[in-house]
C-alpha cells in the first residue's frame, strides 16, 4: 500500500524521514535528488568510512560502536577492465547492523550507478569527505586492479591503508605505495 | 494506627472545592461537532492558544457558535480529539534534535491509527496543522516503518517518490504560477533566439 510522503507539508514529511532508521534514511537518500538533499538537511554523521577489497568491492559506513551499514558489490578476480573502471554491479548488497546483531539485509539488482558514484553519494550525503581505512584483504588483489580502484577513490583522502600482506602479491604491494 | 481504628470524621463535600471541568465545541469542515475537554486541548499548542486568546467562559461556550476549524473533515477530527482526550495531561515531548528519533508507538495509538493509508495522511496533516507533537511523533513513525529493509526501487513506490524529472516540471510549475510574466517573456526570447534576433530590444 502507497503513502504519497511528498504531498506532506515539508515539516511533516521531514519528521518522518528523522524517525527511519538509519538505513532507511541513507536507501531514501538514493531515490532522487530531491531525496538525496532532505536526508543531508538531517545532518547525519558517519564515525568512519572503509573500503575493504578482496572478492568484493564494500563500503562500510560506521554510525557508533553499535550501528554500521554496509553496501556491498562482487566482481570478477582478474577481470580485464576495459575501460580501467569498476564496471556498474548487476546487483548490490546491503546489511545494517543495530545493536551489534545483523538487524536487516537486503540486495536490489539492476543499479544503474557505479560504486564510485555509491561511494560519492554517501560521502556527500553524511558530509565526510574522506576515506578512514581501505582495506585489501585478497591474494588475488594484483597490480590491475590498483588502477580501477584509484579511480574509485580520486580525490578523495584516505587516512589509513591496510594490507594483509600475508596474502598479497609482492608487486601489489609494490603499486598501492606507487 | 489500623485502617479499621481510624476515626471517624464528617466532612463538608460542599467545602471541598471542585474543578470544573470546561469543555469546547469545535466544528469540522464537513459541520460535525465535537465537545473536548481544556487539558486535551493542551495537547494541541494551536487550539491551545486560540482558546486561550478567546478567552471563552463556560456561558460562552455553550451560547457562543462552535470553533469552526475549517481545513479538517470530521473523520480525521474524531481521531485528533480521541488521541487528545486519552493522552490528556501528559507532558508534551521537547525536540531535542537528535536523529534518527526514537519513537514507541503505545498500543492505545496503535489501534486508533489502525487506519487506511488515506486518512493516515489526513490524520498527519491535522497533527502537523493543529500542532500536536506527540501525535506527529507516532503518526509519522508508523509511516518511517513502511521504508524497513526496502530498497530504493521499492522506496520509490511505497512513498509514491517523483522522479528527478518530474521534481524539476513541478519546481518551474510552481515558479511560474509564482510569476506567469516570466514564462511569458522567457518565451518571447526564446522565440527571438529562434529567429536569429541577438536583441531582446
Amino acid at each position: 500500500m502507497s503513502f504519497p510522503l511528498h504531498k506532506l507539508p515539508m515539516n511533516a514529511a521531514l519528521h518522518v524521514l528523522r524517525r527511519m532508521v538509519i538505513h532507511d534514511q541513507l536507501t531514501y537518500s538514493l531515490c532522487s535528488k530531491n531525496t538525496k538533499r532532505m536526508v543531508k538537511s538531517l545532518g547525519l554523521r558517519a564515525t568512519t568510512i572503509q573500503i575493504i577489497i578482496c572478492s568484493f568491492i564494500e563500503i562500510d559506513i560506521s554510525f557508533n560502536s553499535s550501528n554500521s551499514i554496509c553496501f556491498s558489490s562482487y566482481f570478477d578476480h582478474g577481470y580485464y577492465f576495459p575501460d580501467e573502471e569498476f564496471r556498474i554491479p548487476w546487483d548490490i548488497e546491503v546489511c545494517a547492523w543495530n545493536d551489534c546483531k545483523k538487524k536487516t539485509e537486503w540486495e536490489w539488482f539492476s543499479a544503474n550507478i557505479g560504486i564510485r558514484e555509491y561511494l560519492h553519494h554517501f560521502i556527500d550525503v553524511l558530509q565526510h569527505p574522506r576515506i578512514d581505512e581501505l582495506f585489501f584483504n585478497n591474494e588475488d588483489v594484483h597490480a590491475g586492479f590498483i588502477v580501477p580502484v584509484q579511480k574509485v577513490l580520486k580525490g578523495l583522502q584516505i587516512l589509513e591503508l591496510g594490507l594483509n600482506e600475508q596474502n598479497i602479491h609482492e608487486e601489489s604491494v609494490e603499486s598501492l605505495y606507487c | 494506627m489500623s485502617v479499621e481504628n481510624a476515626p471517624v470524621v464528617d466532612v463538608d463535600e460542599a467545602a471541598i472545592p471542585v474543578e470544573k471541568k470546561m469543555y469546547y465545541r469545535f466544528e469540522s469542515n464537513d459541520k460535525k461537532e465535537f465537545r473536548v475537554s481544556e487539558l486535551a486541548i493542551q495537547q494541541s499548542e494551536t487550539l491551545n492558544r486560540l482558546v486561550e486568546a478567546m478567552g471563552y467562559t463556560s456561558e460562552d461556550v455553550e451560547n457562543k457558535p462552535a470553533i469552526a476549524i475549517e481545513n479538517i473533515d470530521g473523520k480525521t477530527l474524531k481521531l485528533v480529539f480521541q488521541w487528545c482526550e486519552h493522552h490528556k495531561g501528559e507532558a508534551i515531548p521537547v525536540d531535542d534534535g537528535s536523529v534518527p528519533k526514537i519513537v514507541e508507538i503505545p498500543e492505545f495509538d496503535a489501534k486508533l491509527m489502525d487506519i487506511d493509508n488515506g486518512l493516515l495522511f489526513k490524520l498527519i496533516w491535522a497533527a502537523d496543522y493543529l500542532n500536536i507533537v506527540q501525535l506527529l511523533n507516532v503518526s509519522c513513525k508508523k509511516v518511517a516503518n513502511m521504508a524497513q529493509g526496502k530498497t530504493p526501487a521499492q522506496l520509490r513506490r511505497v512513498y509514491l517518490l517523483p522522479s528527478d524529472e518530474e521534481d524539476e516540471a513541478a519546481k518551474r510549475a510552481a515558479q511560474e504560477a509564482q510569476d506567469p510574466r516570466a514564462r511569458e517573456v522567457e518565451e518571447e526570447f526564446e522565440e527571438r533566439k529562434r529567429q536569429g534576433g541577438n536583441s531582446f530590444f
